[in-house]
């Protein structure tokens, strides 16, 4: 994990990158954004890590459950979610191994056997490695928004995934993204809030 | 012809008629059982019931691969739906598509509260209650919360999942599209179950063919290609590649052999003739096993037709003595004192295979027996009855035969053959450890690319060796099931300390009655549940009502039935749990499957310490490798009996001490130096390697015999030369032709058959001594 200073030199690159354009160009703004312009964008991101607050509405419950704790993403297949509170459980996804670690001990699973796991993991992160092929394969893909403001909808392909999840989609601001909305079939639904990066 | 061959003629018929008659009605089997030996002990039953009924061998491993990886799942799908619409054909077949698995899922939620282990009576109180749905909430809130949801409201306490995991704690294959895929992602995989056993070579081959049709149907692309491995697939395709071989090797044979004969006859009669024996023979040998046993084994046809393969060589001894002008009757005379010996010696032989304890040596013995004894009655008493009944002329002597001079004159030169002897002798001594192959598996001619392919598709698809196993027996199907129980946790300590990788145990699919009635015991009354969860739930965010089913579901089980084998049925449980769980007569046995097993001897220790009674580790490969040392053994045992019969009998046709030493020393050298040879070319000995010598044995003596025979004048002497160098080509030919085929059983028949004949008459000739009859 890189250490604050050299995320705060990645950040202030990464602006300085997309800044230098704009000045070649004033109309930034106007400019037509598209998916493959934003997965340019993120995949120039090398690593991230940032404190998430989730809401979860289900059904079965009476009121919403509210998870936080961080996601980091280090180019270009590792994923972690680690979740603090209301529980503590450790979930790296390290290219086709996803490893569970929670009170109860650790699970490891082969994420290319299970389809809809692979359709929530892959949604986050094929968009942050910014590789528009595993995208366009798994979930036909919706685009609206602006460069400083996107919003990327994701709805699964494969039959297995498509029975239990409606769309996953992604919202963000430049290349940061600031929430994932999971929307599942029978209506239940988790938003996360990505609150900024851990300093 | 002569006035006593009316009434050997009428025989002849009438023994052709009868044998006709009996093999018209001949059962003729394949089943391994019958070549036990008659006192087997439960564990060779047990081996063989495996071999024979087992799921194992039932199994048929199949891969697509050559094409797109969404092809290749597409084509999975279509080739198991077309060979699940067979129901009659296959008894399950599996793809690792989850549409297969919901069948599963509905059994194990259907019978939960019997099958799960973690019911007991402390489970269901608030505090174990509380738990679980805090553990059920926070599953709700991952990402696998979406896939286990709809299961929560009946089933809190996840018992599927429990039973799931103790079922299969792996992973599985690998998936690609929803379907098994070999772990690099080329070969879609598929297992196919036969209703038919494994030795049922017919219903074998049609399942074979069906998986073949299904692929052809799949649209795949030309390039995509079918691999199938599997007992009943190896079976069928060595079946075929023996039959082509056979008949195409027999067919060079009999034409090679056609024209030797032909070239020192110069007569069709006479080569027409020389069936005869051998036919009636063998007709008259398989009518007695059929008589004397009731059915005939494909192995003692097999093994039968070799042995008898001598008497082929009668009658080439009779017409190469003959002279132009005289009738067969008179060469008869001249001859038969020596065929005489030539025929009894090898039904003497015969005679010890009779009193084997093992059902295949026997019938092999009756067949040897009756078989040569007729090819020697239809030689000595048919031939001369039949026309021509005049030698016209003398047989043609085109072949060079100053070769067998030229060895007498070695004579002096013998001791060289000790010294071989001696040397050879010590070779074997130093190898024997690897002198013998006891692998059964090496028996069934397979070839090991194939066997190389099977263990990768095993391994992909992480299904079971099938070397190592326990044994549980029991008096009853519930006291099996109750050692099945007790035997878990030890099994699952060797897990922790690494002994083996898993197992499978017929108490996980159907735990005995005691284990269900117990857990039935153990579940709350639905008011006792009821306020147990009305407590749990306070605090929880859990919607009002939402555990309803849990309440209805765990009291239907309470009053349900217990569950049994047909509650299983449509689920893949239920094969297995029959192949676990097998009835031995009147008792009963559960096996149990070792996954990679690490240290046999560290197992087999701790199984015969620590495991309760009834329970045994079983290697099958050694108990197969026993089997087969039992079979050597008891026919090393009768061939030495046989021997003593031959000596005592050739010392009162010979009357000669020094001349029965020349007969039965060079037969005897010759084997030496041909198992030496084997085993220096780096073959192993096998049972087809073994009866082969016996066959060497018996053409052996006859060229001794013959070549020791007293004779006449120079031209007599000149005759039985012709004789043996006729006798010897013929059968270096025919057997040398097998020697080439790629059959395993074939080529180890024909190598040693054609080098036993050749040293055989070479040895004779060195250590023989001819001598003008006073």
């Amino acid at each position: 994990m890189s250490s604050p200073s050299t995320l705060a030199h990645l950040v202030l690159l990464c602006s300085l990158l997309t800044w230098l354009p704009a000045a070649a160009d004033p109309g930034i703004d106007a400019a037509p954004f598209d998916v493959p312009g934003l997965m340019e964008l993120l995949a120039q991101v090398a690593s991230r890590k940032d404190h998430f607050t989730e809401t979860k509405t289900l059904a079965m419950l009476t009121q919403p459950v509210v998870l936080k704790g961080t996601l980091a993403y280090v180019r270009p297949d590792r994923v972690e979610k680690h979740v603090t509170s209301p529980y503590a459980e450790d979930l790296v996804v390290q290219g086709d191994r996803l490893t569970l670690t929670s009170a109860k001990g650790t699970k490891q699973i082969a994420v290319e056997n299970h389809p809809l796991i692979r359709s929530f993991i892959e949604a986050i992160r094929a968009s942050l490695a910014g590789e528009l092929a595993v995208l366009r394969r798994l979930y036909h893909i919706k685009f609206q928004g602006t460069r400083r403001q996107w919003e990327l909808t994701l709805r699964p392909l494969e039959a297995q995934a498509a029975e239990y999840l409606t769309s996953i989609t992604l919202r963000g601001e430049g290349d940061r993204l600031t929430a994932v909305d999971i929307r599942e079939t029978g209506g239940d639904r988790s938003v996360m809030e990505i609150d900024g990066p851990v300093s | 012809m002569t006035l006593h061959a009316r009434p050997a003629l009428l025989l002849w018929i009438l023994l052709l008629f009868v044998s006709g008659g009996i093999l018209a009605n001949m059962t003729m089997t394949t089943d391994l059982t019958a070549l036990l030996p008659r006192f087997a002990d439960h564990r060779q039953e047990l081996l063989v019931s495996q071999l024979r009924d087992g799921v194992a061998a039932r199994l048929i491993l199949i891969g697509l691969s050559g094409a797109e990886t969404e092809a290749l799942a597409q084509a999975s799908r279509t080739v198991a739906r077309k060979l699940r619409d067979d129901t009659e054909m296959f008894a399950s077949v599996h793809n690792g598509d989850p549409a297969d698995f919901t069948v599963v899922q509905d059994v194990l939620m259907r019978h939960r509260y019997l099958m799960s282990s973690a019911v007991t009576p402390e489970h269901f109180t608030p505090a174990a209650l509380r738990e679980a749905l805090e553990r059920q909430l926070q599953l709700l809130t991952s990402p696998a919360g979406a896939l286990t949801k709809a299961a929560l409201p009946a089933d809190p306490t996840g018992e599927v999942a429990h039973i799931l995991s103790a079922l299969a704690p792996g992973e599985g294959p690998s998936m690609r599209h929803g379907v098994w895929f070999s772990s690099d992602g080329t070969r879609a995989l598929l297992v196919a179950e036969t209703s038919a056993p494994g030795f049922a070579m017919d219903e074998q081959e049609a399942a074979v063919k069906a998986v073949r049709t299904a692929f052809a149907s799949s649209g795949l692309p030309e390039s995509a290609g079918l691999v199938m491995t599997g007992p009943g697939v190896f079976a069928v395709e060595s079946r075929a590649t023996i039959q082509r071989d056979a008949w195409r090797l027999s067919l060079i044979a009999v034409a090679i052999v056609t024209v030797i004969l032909f070239s020192v006859y110069r007569s069709v009669t006479p080569l027409l003739l020389s069936l005869l024996p051998v036919l009636t023979g063998l007709l008259a040998g398989v009518a007695a096993v059929q008589t004397w046993f009731g059915f005939v084994h494909g192995i003692t046809l097999g093994f039968g037709a070799t042995l008898i393969g001598e008497a082929v060589d009668y009658p080439a001894y009779v017409f190469t003595q003959a002279v132009a002008g005289e009738r067969l009757q008179q060469t008869l005379s001249r001859v038969w004192p020596t065929l005489k010996l030539a025929v009894l010696t090898t039904v003497f032989g015969a005679l010890s295979l009779l009193g084997s304890s093992i059902t295949g040596l026997s019938q092999l013995g009756v067949l040897a027996f009756v078989g040569v004894l007729v090819a020697g009655f239809v030689t000595r008493w048919i031939l001369p009855a039949l026309p021509p009944g005049v030698i016209r002329s003398t047989p043609h002597q085109v072949l060079p035969l100053t070769w067998l001079p030229a060895l007498l004159s070695l004579h002096r030169a013998r001791w060289i053959m000790w010294v071989a002897a001696a040397l050879a002798l010590t070779i074997l001594t130093l190898r024997h450890e690897v002198l013998w192959d006891n692998d059964l598996a090496n028996l069934s001619p397979i070839a090991s690319p194939s066997k190389a392919l099977d263990e990768q598709l095993r391994k992909d698809l992480g299904a079971p060796d099938v070397r190592y196993v326990v044994t549980i027996e029991g008096a009853s199907k519930e006291e099996v099931l109750q050692r099945s129980e007790a035997a878990e946790s030890l099994l699952r300590r060797m897990v922790d300390d690494g002994l083996l990788a898993g197992f499978e145990l017929p108490s996980l699919y159907l735990p005995s009655d005691r284990t269900q009635q117990s857990r039935q015991a153990a579940l709350p009354s639905s008011d006792v549940l009821a306020a147990s969860l009305a407590q749990t739930v306070k605090g929880l965010p859990f919607r009002e009502g939402l555990f309803q089913p849990f309440l209805h579901d765990v009291e239907a089980a309470r009053m349900s039935q217990l569950m049994d084998i047909v509650n299983l049925q449509q689920t893949p449980f239920f094969l297995k749990v029959r192949s676990l769980l097998v009835r031995t007569g009147d008792a009963w046995a559960g096996l149990v499957p070792l996954r990679n097993v690490t240290n046999a001897s560290a197992l087999a220790d701790r199984i015969t310490r620590e495991a309760g009674p009834g329970l045994t580790f079983l290697d099958l490969k050694s108990e197969a490798g026993r089997l087969v040392n039992g079979y050597r053994h008891e026919s090393f045992r009768l061939t030495a009996i046989g021997l003593v019969a031959m000596t005592v009998l050739l010392w009162w046709g010979l009357r000669d001490a020094a001349l029965v030493g020349r007969v039965l020393v060079p037969p005897l050298l010759a084997i030496l130096f041909v198992v030496t040879f084997l085993t220096l070319v780096g073959e192993r000995l096998s049972l087809f390697h073994l009866v082969s010598l016996l066959l060497v044995l018996g053409i052996g003596l006859n060229y001794a015999l013959f070549f020791n025979r007293p004779f006449v004048d120079d031209e007599e002497q000149r005759r039985t030369w012709l004789s043996l160098t006729v006798c010897m080509l013929a059968t270096l030919s025919a057997f040398g032709a097998l020697a080439f085929s790629r059959t395993p059983v074939l080529h180890a028949i024909g190598l040693t058959v054609a080098l036993g004949a050749a040293g055989s008459l070479l040895m004779a000739a060195i250590l023989g001594r001819q001598q003008v009859s006073r």
